[in-house]
Parts: structure tokens; sequence; C-alpha cells
């Protein structure tokens, strides 16, 4: 406080100097006189001081000014100032000691004020600093006489003074604390606003998921991002969109891929974005078997409340943007079946053709039909998981048409030309990475040029589908063109001269089969598919070697057939095929 | 303290400018002088609390400053040359320099008007008898009216205290506050004021 009094008193402030040695007896009257000017110098200082107390804002200036101004006014000193609820103010304070003494003196001071003991002081007073609201303080002033009661009242003026310009300082405060906030509201609201408007727009306009990632990019500045939940990126607005090769070896870390896993299921419970992986991360799920995860790179963790607010409004839209395909392609579906079950059936194809171009699928480009079924059915297998396994093979927009026709699924797959296998790596891929798309058969139709060519290669795709089962495999995916002996057999018109070719080649076999339950023919294909070797034949069967040597030693003893004399062997082999076909086609 | 910026002293004008801090001196002092060169007064400037060379960049920023310098319009010195030139305060040399700087002006009237500036920070460290700058100031409101020029004197009270306020506020006419130039209510005429003998 006024450790600093700029100017050096040549006289004790309320009293004027006038040099000792030019003064002589002075009258009453003069001395009067003397005390009222001496009072009314100390006035208009008071005055002065409340007018230059007023104009400041700061509480911690008030406080200063009336600290350093009591010398001027009376022969007092300032202890300090004791604020109710917040001690003593700090940048006043210049000996601790007294100001310890000082506080045990305040505690049986009332807040009316009065006189107070301090140690090394004649005398000490404690002046009240109050405004009509509140009671805020004490200003503590101390002297070696007490002071007359003119002075005295001065000091309470000063007081009174204070306690006003405090309270005038602290509304003012509170009434720049209440604008600043009012201030970040509105500019809250206005962000808020923004967002909600962008997204909006974002809905109105089907912007969809790129439209999404844009919005959320233009509002952050962060890169943004949609997922589905396996981590397949679908959409990316941002500088450095990550590379296809670096995303799939990323994805394919099993580490990653857990962390990834546990993050969505965080974000899924929670409600609420969480952070993870240098992301910023919230999911949409608009139905349970349905998610989009939307993010924001953020590996600086440097996105606001703001931020924030922005990816819950992003993901609010991506909700309602996958509930939208989600009807959409379950329209598709469901009018889908319906050219599929025309298209194979042959009922109405010309029909089927307009609807399926309404679907926004062209006919006249190369298919081919293709039947999956499972391998080995559970018995409290959900009826539609097959079909949920191979629309989850296809992410992408404008999955093939298909429908569901008792444990198999009908497709039509659309292909670049005859050769083309890679559809089926594509298929098969898909599947796999499905839960419910493993242990499956694949039977893919001939090629199909035209509308009329459906029912055709249904028919084969089934046959192509039933070979494989019959003889026993576990899994397999075979086209109808590979088929080879089998193809040539099943085309033939006539099936009574092949059934007799088999009935003479493989009769007593059959015979014994169907009477006992056993599977010598199948043995038999298997052993002669194998080309004989004991080993391979007892894998593909999934029997023992000596299971395998008594089954051929019944087939010899049985047909009478010699199984090393290549003529019959061959014979037999074809025979075999001929009865695997014949099963097929009959729909065994 | 916006308004200072519409602030047109008049001549004769003896102002006194109360703040707490460089920042509230500069909201003050820098549009007063700025405004002043722009106007094409002639701006005479002492300060204390800050380096001369800094003030002057301040108060000449976007404007040629070389030019405004050499020309004579702007004048800026520290304390050490000026208040505290003999080491102390002596209020007669202090007042036979302004007395000189305006004969030197008055000789040569390139200007029309004057802006004259003194910060008084320097009584924190170097402590004045209270009568000998109440001579000084009450010499400077007479001063004032002599000459064409407007006086700005400039007392940070977080430095100086509260108890110098009675004695300025009876030395200046006006007074600076809140952005506002404001008559003195409490100013005594320089006559009276030696009348009374304070």
């Amino acid at each position: 406080m006024s450790a600093r009094l700029a100017l050096v008193p040549s006289a004790r402030p309320g009293a004027r100097a006038e040099p000792a040695a030019a003064r002589t007896a002075p009258s009453v009257a003069e001395t009067a006189v003397e005390s009222l000017q001496g009072q009314l110098s100390s006035v208009r200082g008071l005055l002065a001081i409340s007018l230059v107390m007023m104009e400041r804002r700061r509480e911690q200036d008030v406080l200063h000014l009336a600290a350093t101004a009591v010398p001027s006014l009376v022969p007092c000193h300032t202890i300090g100032i004791h604020l109710d609820g917040a001690g003593w103010e700090s940048s006043l304070i210049r000996h601790g000691d007294t100001l310890a003494s000082a506080q045990d003196a305040l505690a049986q001071c009332p807040a009316t004020g009065g006189p107070v003991d301090l140690p090394g002081e004649a005398w000490a007073y404690a002046l009240p600093l109050r405004s009509l609201e509140e009671f805020i303080g004490h200003l503590v002033v101390a002297g070696r006489t007490e002071p007359t009661p003119a002075e005295l009242v001065l000091l309470r003026s000063l007081a009174q003074q204070t306690g006003v310009a405090v309270a005038n300082a602290r509304l003012h405060a509170s009434k720049e604390a209440s604008n600043a906030a009012l201030a970040e509201t509105v500019t809250t609201l206005e962000r808020k606003t923004a967002i909600h408007d962008r997204f909006t727009r974002v809905a109105l306009t089907g912007g969809g998921h790129d439209g999404i990632v844009a919005a959320l990019h233009e509002l952050t500045g962060l890169p943004a991002g949609i997922e589905d939940r396996r981590g397949t990126l679908l959409a990316w607005a941002g500088p450095e969109p990550p590379g296809t090769d670096a995303l799939t070896e990323t994805r394919a870390d099993a580490v990653l891929r857990a962390t990834r896993e546990r993050l969505v299921e965080r974000a899924l419970t929670t409600g609420r974005p969480v952070r993870g992986e240098g992301r910023l991360i919230t999911v949409a799920r608009p139905r349970s078997d349905v998610v989009g995860v939307l993010f924001l790179v953020d590996p600086n963790a440097s996105a606001g409340e703001a931020d924030i607010v922005a990816l819950e409004h992003g993901a609010t839209v991506l909700a309602i943007e996958l509930a939208r395909l989600l009807s959409l392609a379950e329209t598709e579906l469901r009018l889908g079946v319906d050219v599929v079950a025309d298209l194979v059936g042959g009922t109405d194809v010309a029909g089927a053709s307009r609807r399926a171009e309404a679907l926004g699928r062209d006919l006249s480009r190369p298919h081919r039909v293709v039947v999956i079924s499972t391998a080995r059915p559970r018995p409290d297998q959900e009826p539609d998981v097959l079909l949920r396994a191979v629309r989850g093979a296809f992410p992408g927009p404008n999955p093939p048409l298909l429908m569901q026709r008792g444990e198999t699924v009908v497709l039509l797959v659309e292909v670049r030309s005859a050769a083309d296998r890679s559809f089926l790596e594509q298929l098969q891929g898909g599947l796999r990475s499905t839960p419910g798309g493993r242990s499956l058969h694949l039977g893919v139709g001939g090629l199909c040029l035209g509308p009329q060519d459906y029912p055709r290669s249904h028919r084969e795709s089934q046959l192509a589908l039933r070979i494989p089962q019959n003889s026993g495999q576990r899994e397999a995916a075979v086209v109808y063109d590979d088929l080879g002996v089998y193809q040539l057999l099943s085309e033939v018109a006539d099936l009574s001269g092949v059934d007799a070719f088999v009935r003479r080649w493989l009769g007593p076999l059959l015979d014994y089969d169907a009477r006992r339950g056993s599977s010598l023919v199948l043995t038999l294909s298997h052993y002669l598919d194998a080309g004989g070797r004991y080993d391979d034949a007892a894998g593909t069967l999934g029997i023992g070697r000596s299971t395998l040597r008594y089954r051929l030693a019944r087939i010899r003893e049985l047909s009478g057939h010699d199984l090393t004399e290549p003529d019959t062997r061959f014979q037999l082999h074809l025979a075999t095929k001929a009865w695997l076909t014949a099963r097929a086609l009959s729909g065994g | 303290m916006a308004v200072t910026s519409t602030l047109a002293p008049q001549p004769g004008d003896h102002l006194c400018g109360f703040y707490y801090g460089d920042e509230e001196r500069d909201a003050l002092l820098l549009p007063f002088l700025r405004n002043g060169l722009q106007s094409g007064d002639k701006c005479l400037a002492v300060v204390d609390s800050t380096p001369v060379e800094q003030v002057i960049a301040d108060v000449t920023a976007g404007l040629d400053a070389d030019a405004l310098l050499a020309s004579g319009q702007l004048e800026m010195y520290g304390s050490a040359q000026t208040y505290l030139r003999g080491g102390a305060f002596d209020p007669d040399a202090m007042i036979a320099f302004w007395e000189q700087m305006a004969a030197d002006t008055s000789a040569a009237p390139a200007f029309g008007f004057a802006r004259v500036v003194g910060e008084m920070s320097w009584l924190e460290r170097a402590p004045a008898p209270r009568e000998d700058v109440l001579q000084y100031e009450t010499w400077a409101d007479g001063f004032a009216a002599r000459f064409e020029h407007a006086i700005l004197c400039l007392y940070d009270l977080r430095r100086l205290g509260s108890g110098i306020l009675l004695d300025l506020m009876r030395t200046h006419p006006k007074l600076l506050l809140g952005g506002l130039v404001l008559e003195n209510p409490h100013h005594v005429a320089t006559d009276e004021l030696a009348a009374a003998g304070t």
C-alpha cells in the first residue's frame, strides 16, 4: 500500500503548515477558523478521493485508493483491509505480524466496527465497509493518538464511500462476467445452430455418407470418416485419406481390431463419443444389427466441445441415413425376390426384366445364377441366417438380386465374361467374413446372356450344388462349366440308358447299400476319384484306412469286379459319376 | 478509455489524468499525442515508466517517425533528462526548462498548437517535497494559459497512492477520468492558492 507515498509531507495532514517561528498566540476566533479550514480541506480531499474511487472498475484499485488516502486525511495509517470471506486484501499487505494480531482483534469486533487492540499501536479502529446489499469487511487503521471526533467522522465517511465504490466495482465485475457468460452462451448457440443447419441441409439434400463426412470435416477442420462395423471405410473427408492397403493391414492386425471393437462397444454402451486410436468416434445404430461408425481423426486430442456436438449431430444424421438405406434395401430385397423367382422359374421373364431394370440391374449383361446352401445346417439355426450371411457379403451399393428358397439362397451375379471367375473369389471372401458364412456349398450355373437363360442356369447351379454335396464333400464351390463328365451326363435327354449302365456296373452295390444303409458306392467313388490311393480316399471319406480296406473287400466280393483291371476301373468310375449325376438331377 | 480518442484539447487546458498502471496510461497518452500528430500539432512529452524509444514507436505506429522527429513536430524526453536532471526534482529548473521550450516554440512558430505531456511516475522512486510539486503544478496552471498549448499531467495512482489527490485537484482545472474530460470542482485559482499560503 502506501509505502510509496509520492510526496514528502511538510506538515501533518489535515492541518496546513505554518512556520512555528511565525506563530503568535492565535485568538479563539482564529483557532476556530483555522480548524474549520482544515476540516474543509479534508472534506474536499475526501470528495476528491470519492470521485476517483467511483470511476474505478477494479475492486483492488478502490481498496488501494482508500488505504493510501487515510494518512492524507487524518493523522493515522492503514493497517489493512479485511474482506468478509476472503481475508486480508493481499495487494495491501505490508506487515504480516501486525495483520495476524489484527485478525485476532477483528474476531472480537462486531460488523459495525469499533476500537480494536493491536500490539504496538496506541489507538486502532476497525471501520466497517458495507453497501446496501452486503457487509464487505473492515478498513483497519491505527495512530499514535486517538483522532478527534471530526477526524473519526472523516474516516467513517471514507469507509462508507469505499463500501459504495467496492459494491459498484463488484456490480460492474458481475455485469462483465454475466455479459461474458452470455456472449459465450450466444456463441455456443450460434455454433450449435450452424452445426444443426449444416447437417439438416445434408439430411434434406440426401447428401449421404459423403455429405455427412464433408460437413463434419468442414465444421471441425479435422479429417472425418465413416466405417462399417467391421472397419471398412465407407466415406472420407480430409487432406490425407488412408490408403486401402494400409487400412487392410491395420484391420488384419488382431490387436488393433480388438481395440477398435472395444471402442465401438464402449461408444454403443455410453451413447457418447469416445477417444482411442487417435480418433474420436461415435456410433449410429438405427437397428440392433446395423451399426455405422462415424469418427474424427484427432491424434492430438484437440477436438473441443463444439466438435463433439458436431460429431453427435453427424451421428444422428448418419442414423437417419442408415435407416433410409436399410428401408431401401429391404424394399429392394422384396422386389428382388419376385424378380429372381420369376426369372429362374421362367414364369414372367419379360415383366421380371422390366422390374430388374427399375431396380438398377441390367439383365442384358452376362450373369450367372448362384445357389448357396449350408453344408450341415444346425437344428437350432435361425431360418434367415444364410440369407443374412449372403447379404452381408455384399456391403457396397447395388448388391445382387437374391431370394431364399428352402434351405438355399439363389442370387443373380453379374460377371464380366464366360471365363470370369473373380466373382467367385469375391463372393467366397465376402461370405467368410460374415457370421454364418462358412461351411457353405456354392453351385454356379452356366452363363446367362438374356432373361430366357435364367431357368437353365438355375437348373445347372442346382446340379453344381448337389454333386459335391452327394459325394460327401464338406465345403465346395462348383461352376457348372467345370463339371466335365457330370455336365455331359446331365445333358443326356433320355436317362434310361444311363440308369441301365449304372445298374449293370453298380447294381449289387446299390442294392446292398439300400438294404443295409451302407455307403459302398460312395466309398468306391472316392477311391476311384483318388486314383486308388488309400490314404487320400480314407481322408476324403473321413474313415480309417482299415475301414476302407474292409469296404473295398466287400465291394470286390459283392460286385465280382477286379479293381486293379484298368478298363474295369474306368467303367466303374464312369458309373459312379453317372450315379451321382442322376441323383443330383433327381434332386436327391 | 476509448472516449479519449475524441478528446480535443483547447488552448490553455491543464488536464490531470489519473490512472492505474501503464496500460491505462497508454490509453490516455497515445491517443492524445497521436491525434495531435495527425492534426498537425506539435507534441512534446516527458515519459518515465516506459523507455522513450518505445513510446515513440507506439505513438508513431504507421506514421513516419523519423520525419516527425526531424521536423520537431514530435519531441520526447525521459525524466532523467528533465524532472530529475540534477538527480532530484528541482521545480525552478523544470519551470525554466518549460519556459525555454515555450519561448523557442513561440519564436519559430512552425506549428499552430502544442500538446504537452508530463508523466510524474518518477515521484515513486524520487519523492519530492509536497511544496515543490505544489509549486510546480501551480505554475503549470498559469503557464498553460499563457501559450497556445494544452498540458496533460499523468499520475499513476498505483505507484503514488491517493494521498496526492487533493493537491492535484486543487491545481488542475480539468480532470481526465473514465475517458471523459471533466470540469474539476475542487480546482483553486492560482492567485487564491497563493493567498491561502499552501
